[in-house]
């Protein structure tokens, strides 16, 4: 089942394995993974604590590196990259939200959401951060301070963040984790644009049965291993699985 | 990404204030210094009226000469100014264009007075009134000194002293006592008198009496109605090749102007050149300290941003963008207050008398640029470590990391340990070696390398050591020793950095009050072992004594041997170099009976105008050997072939080449005796007013003090002037460490209070809080002192090594009170600065304990 690399599989694992530590300290957080996910495809990933589901992201994303196997990001095998060269197709091609927001202090909201074209040596167009801004429903706060902002609203702007590059994929590592039920639902609204309006792959981790209901899919990992999937999920459905995972 | 740091660095300004400042003021002093520097070497901020502004042209001695070194030939400046052959004026006198030259017979005066009132000049210059046109002095108030032992003073003397037309001036000059008559003031144009010189004009008969036969004018003044400039050339081309210097215009005040404002601002400059070292040193450490902070504190920030795309080396550059900026600010800051500085610096010169009236520090674009890029420099210097640090950092770092105080020896921590341990060690070896005076310079930069090399090991043992320093006094507490013990084990980075200012400080105060105290008490002990006389004579003027002070002296009834030394400078020729010595002037037999010489080879007795006494110092440094006829170059430039009749193991309190008086007379410009040693027919006790001794001297301009006495009153005059300059230099090496306390503790007082709030809620009391805060502080500066003074003890040992390589009575003495209470002064900055978080936590808190 090992699809052909095309435009429409913008991510593949395969056969990932992760372990951490040494001789007697070793601990395997992936046992061999393989998994694809199709262009402008929305899924989310599952699975009880220590299950493996962070460790998968960072080594799709390029943050890490799988011990074995091979990760193949917008066409590229990036497990024969040298660091820069991740970092350059990670700031091209990839865009991230963290559970905590993650918005630089120093900075206003439009100096965050360009920072990462700014990194990547770019000049950000005035018009490309309103839209962005616009989208996510914050273009009144463009000069506001992350502190000047309720939990929501901060990771609206992480979101933001992470689309203004246009990136391929859209990582997402519980960012509802620490939001009330409201800003939850704002940003699961927003990742799912991503995904239908603006053709994002969008890889989200969560715990959270009701965000999870709002993807095309959830993949469910136990132990460092894909233990089934769910197409078309509810959060009834989730939770159920979630159950027979012992999450 | 300067942008990213220009908005971090704004945000994070509170924790950069210590950084700036410590920086600031280090370029600031730098740049002062440097102006000061350049305004004296320059003599650009000489104003005011010279010598011969009258004369069109000044014709003066070349002062260079030569001195053959091994089989090439060296040219230091002269040590005695050299005079111009008179045979030169007669043939100026008929070159065409000139009207007349009028020959400089200055000379250096004493004024024997009943007061010792301090008098503002630098130099009483007697001169004939032949001499008045040069400037030209003119009389503005009774006559002209015609008649024999007639004087006219300069209006500022009379001002400053209170001499008018009608008193009575007692001279003091080499060839004896005078008095004279004051017949009128004088004033040259436009002022009182010359800047910084007191100018007694005498009869032309009276002054050429007062100075020996032969000696040569300093100087000619040339009139002329030509242009100054083509007379000068004129003069120079006649005169080609016989070693004269042709000056016209601001060049004219010459040699001796110059000199006398370069000594004036030579030891301001001096203090202030190492303040700006050590304000440099220590702001590479705050500024290395803050940013190492820093880095730790945000290395969820870091690991933000490489997560959302940013290169290592991108963060590298952010880093060192931060440091840059902070740099240019603190730097351009720094240059103008520096350059301000130097102004209010040169008045205070001015206003002291170091300096002449008008004297100042114009804006000099090449120091003040040098200083701006040295503070640059340091910030860079500072960063390095922490941008090497930060861009390490990976992307998978925890997003969230706590206060995870790691501070590991990185490998750059060990390279600098490694390198300065090794220089430690380079200048360790070669101090034993080193010529007396550079062994407190080498003892500085020993202790410096020494700190640097401990304070990159802190992370390693400091904190440990501190913990276990604290334990003694922590026993005497409950709970609040123990928890301070524990907070300087665990919080490695706050107390390796807060630790480091004061071993600097402790390390520094050690060194310099250490090696001069040292030498200044061997030198004494060992004055005290060599000196026989009972009774020195010292001048109460500003030179030497006249020659009646020897005849008084002879002529007292309790005096039965007298001996004298006058003094001048010079060199000898080692195999690579003009090595800088003192000659000195002895009656061979005489002194015998006032010092206790440690002949090593041949008999000082034998002594005379052909030979001369040696110390082994020199020998070691030119290979001379007792019997040889060795050369013998005076100040003047002159050589002397003489053999050597004698070796002394040392020079003790004498100059180190000791020939006939009558020979130092032929080349030094003032051959007054220093000091007279008597040896009487009993032992005067140490408070023996000497009554009668003193009453026939005091006519004379001298006074007479008993050996032991004259001895440590010199002694603590010296240390006096020694512990000032060291109070000055310590005392800003204590300020730059309250600045990097401060800052340490400032930055992690932010971290602490959430630890403190803990302990609060555990059931701490307040005052527990304090003693346990109270207790760091006790064990940092403990430790720092610790470590300091292990620092400042290599030193101690490589001064006193080198001091008994010619000393048998090297005397290891160690300023500890000193030392206390610069270790007091960090104490004061440490407690209140670690106490803050205390405060802060609020007195309304509610703790869950009593």
């Amino acid at each position: 089942m090992e699809p052909e690399v095309t435009e429409d599989v913008p991510l593949w694992g395969s056969r990932l394995r992760k372990v951490y530590g040494k001789g007697e300290n070793r601990v395997p957080a992936l046992r061999g993974v393989t998994v694809s996910f199709p262009r402008a495809s929305f899924t989310a990933v599952m699975g009880p604590s220590g299950s493996g589901k962070s460790t998968l992201l960072r080594c799709l994303a390029g943050l890490e590196r799988p011990t074995e196997g091979e990760v193949v990001l917008a066409g590229t095998t990036i497990s024969v990259l040298g660091e820069p060269d991740i970092t350059r197709l990670r700031r091209d091609r990839v865009g991230f939200v963290f559970q905590s927001y993650n918005l630089l202090p120093a900075l206003t909201v439009r100096q965050n959401v360009e920072l990462p074209m700014r990194l990547a040596g770019r000049r950000p167009l005035r018009a490309d951060v309103e839209l962005v801004l616009d989208q996510v429903g914050l273009a009144d706060r463009a000069t506001a301070r992350p502190a000047q902002l309720s939990g929501g609203q901060q990771q609206r702007v992480a979101v933001a963040r992470a689309l203004v590059s246009e990136p391929s994929v859209l990582f997402a590592d519980e960012p509802t984790g620490a939001l009330d039920t409201n800003s939850s639902r704002d940003v699961m609204a927003l990742l799912r644009d991503a995904a239908d309006r603006h053709s994002r792959t969008v890889v989200m981790v969560t715990h959270d049965p009701v965000s999870a209901a709002w993807a095309d899919r959830v993949v469910f990992l136990s132990d460092g291993e894909v233990h089934g999937e769910l197409v078309a999920p509810s959060a009834a459905a989730v939770a159920e699985q979630m159950t027979t995972l012992g999450g | 990404m300067l942008r990213v740091a220009l908005h971090t660095l704004w945000a994070r300004r509170g924790l950069l204030v210590g950084s700036f400042v410590a920086l600031c003021l280090g370029v600031a002093l730098l740049a002062s210094t440097g102006q000061l520097l350049s305004a004296s070497t320059s003599g650009s901020g000489l104003g005011g009226i010279g010598r011969y502004d009258a004369a069109a042209v000044v014709v003066r001695a070349d002062q260079e000469v030569p001195v053959q070194v091994g089989d090439r030939t060296v040219h230091p400046t002269a040590r005695e100014e050299r005079g111009v052959d008179p045979e030169v004026a007669d043939r100026l006198r008929t070159t065409p264009g000139v009207t007349d030259v009028v020959a400089d017979g200055s000379f250096a005066l004493g004024l024997i007075s009943e007061d010792d009132a301090d008098t503002p000049f630098r130099d009483l210059v007697g001169a004939p009134w032949s001499n008045a046109p040069l400037t030209p002095f003119t009389v503005v108030e009774g006559e002209e000194p015609v008649a024999p032992a007639q004087a006219v003073v300069s209006r500022s003397l009379a001002d400053a002293d209170g001499i008018t037309v009608g008193s009575t001036l007692r001279i003091s000059a080499p060839t004896g006592r005078q008095d004279v008559e004051v017949v009128g003031v004088a004033e040259p144009p436009g002022g009182t008198g010359i800047p910084g010189e007191a100018t007694v004009l005498l009869d032309d008969a009276t002054a050429a009496s007062l100075v020996p036969d032969g000696q040569l004018p300093v100087a000619l003044g040339v009139f002329s109605e030509e242009d100054p400039a083509r007379l000068a050339e004129t003069i120079r081309q006649e005169f080609a090749d016989e070693g004269l210097r042709v000056l016209h215009g601001p060049a004219k005040g010459g040699v001796a102007q110059d000199e006398i404002y370069q000594q004036g601002t030579q030891d301001i400059t001096a203090l202030l050149a190492m303040m700006a070292v050590i304000a440099l040193f220590v702001s590479t450490f705050v500024v290395a300290g803050t940013f190492g902070f820093a880095v730790s504190q945000r290395t969820g920030e870091l690991s933000l941003l490489r997560a959302l795309g940013a290169t290592a080396r991108q963060l590298r550059v952010m880093l060192v963008g931060e440091a840059l900026i902070l740099g240019v600010l603190a730097s351009a800051v720094g240059v103008f207050l520096g350059a301000a500085a130097a102004g209010q610096v040169a008045a205070l010169l001015v206003d002291a008398g170091a300096a002449p009236p008008g004297f100042h520090a114009p804006t000099a674009p090449g120091p003040l640029a040098l200083a701006f890029v040295l503070g640059l420099l340091v910030a860079l210097a500072g960063v390095v470590g922490a941008s090497r640090r930060g861009s390490g950092i990976s992307p998978t770092e925890p997003p969230r990391l706590g206060q995870l105080d790691d501070s590991r020896m990185t490998r750059g921590r060990w390279i600098t340990t490694g390198v300065c341990a090794a220089l430690s060690a380079l200048i360790a070896s070669t101090m034993p070696t080193a010529a007396a005076d550079g062994v407190v310079v080498f003892s500085f930069l020993l202790a410096v390398f020494l700190v640097l090399t401990l304070v990159s090991l802190a992370p390693l043992f400091v904190p440990a050591l501190a913990a276990i320093v604290v334990t003694p006094f922590a026993s005497l507490s409950r709970s609040s020793g123990f928890l301070a013990s524990r907070n300087l084990r665990t919080g490695m980075r706050r107390t390796a950095s807060t630790t480091a200012p004061v071993i600097v400080t402790v390390a520094l105060a050690g060194t310099v009050f250490g090696a001069t105290s040292i030498t200044s008490a061997t030198t004494a002990r060992d004055s005290e072992r060599n000196l026989a006389a009972d009774v020195i004579v010292h001048s109460t003027t500003a030179t030497g004594l006249p020659p009646e002070a020897a005849e008084v002296a002879r002529a007292a009834p309790e005096v039965v041997g007298l001996a004298s030394v006058t003094r001048t400078r010079g060199w000898v020729p080692t195999a690579t170099y003009a090595r800088a010595t003192t000659i000195g002037g002895v009656d061979p037999t005489a002194v015998r009976h006032t010092y206790r010489l440690d002949v090593t080879e041949g008999d000082p007795a034998t002594l005379d105008g052909e030979s001369v006494v040696v110390s082994q110092p020199v020998l070691d440094d030119t290979g001379w050997e007792h019997g040889q006829v060795v050369p013998v170059h005076f100040g003047d430039g002159r050589v002397r072939e003489l053999r050597i009749a004698a070796v002394l193991r040392n020079s003790v309190d004498l100059p180190e080449i000791l020939v006939t008086p009558e020979l130092v007379a032929q080349h030094s410009r003032d051959p007054m005796t220093a000091e007279l040693y008597l040896t009487l027919d009993r032992t005067p006790a140490d408070d023996d007013p000497l009554t009668e001794l003193n009453d026939a001297l005091a006519p004379v301009g001298a006074v007479a003090t008993p050996g032991a006495r004259w001895l440590w009153e010199r002694e603590v005059d010296n240390a006096q002037e020694s512990r000032v300059f060291a109070f000055v230099l310590i005392g800003m090496a204590v300020l730059y460490t309250s600045i990097a306390i401060a800052n340490t503790l400032l930055m992690s007082a932010g971290g602490r209070i959430p630890e403190l709030a803990l302990l609060r809620d555990s059931g701490a009391t307040r005052a527990q809080l304090v003693r346990m805060m109270s207790w760091e502080a006790v064990g940092v500066v403990l430790t720092g002192a610790l470590l300091g003074v292990l620092a400042a003890a290599v030193s101690w040992t490589g001064v006193y090594l080198a001091l008994a390589r010619t000393v048998d009575a090297a005397h290891l003495a160690i300023p500890w009170g000193d030392l206390g209470v610069v270790a007091g002064a960090c104490l004061l900055v440490a407690l209140p600065a670690s106490l803050l978080p205390v405060a802060l936590l609020g007195r309304g808190r509610a703790g869950a304990g009593p």
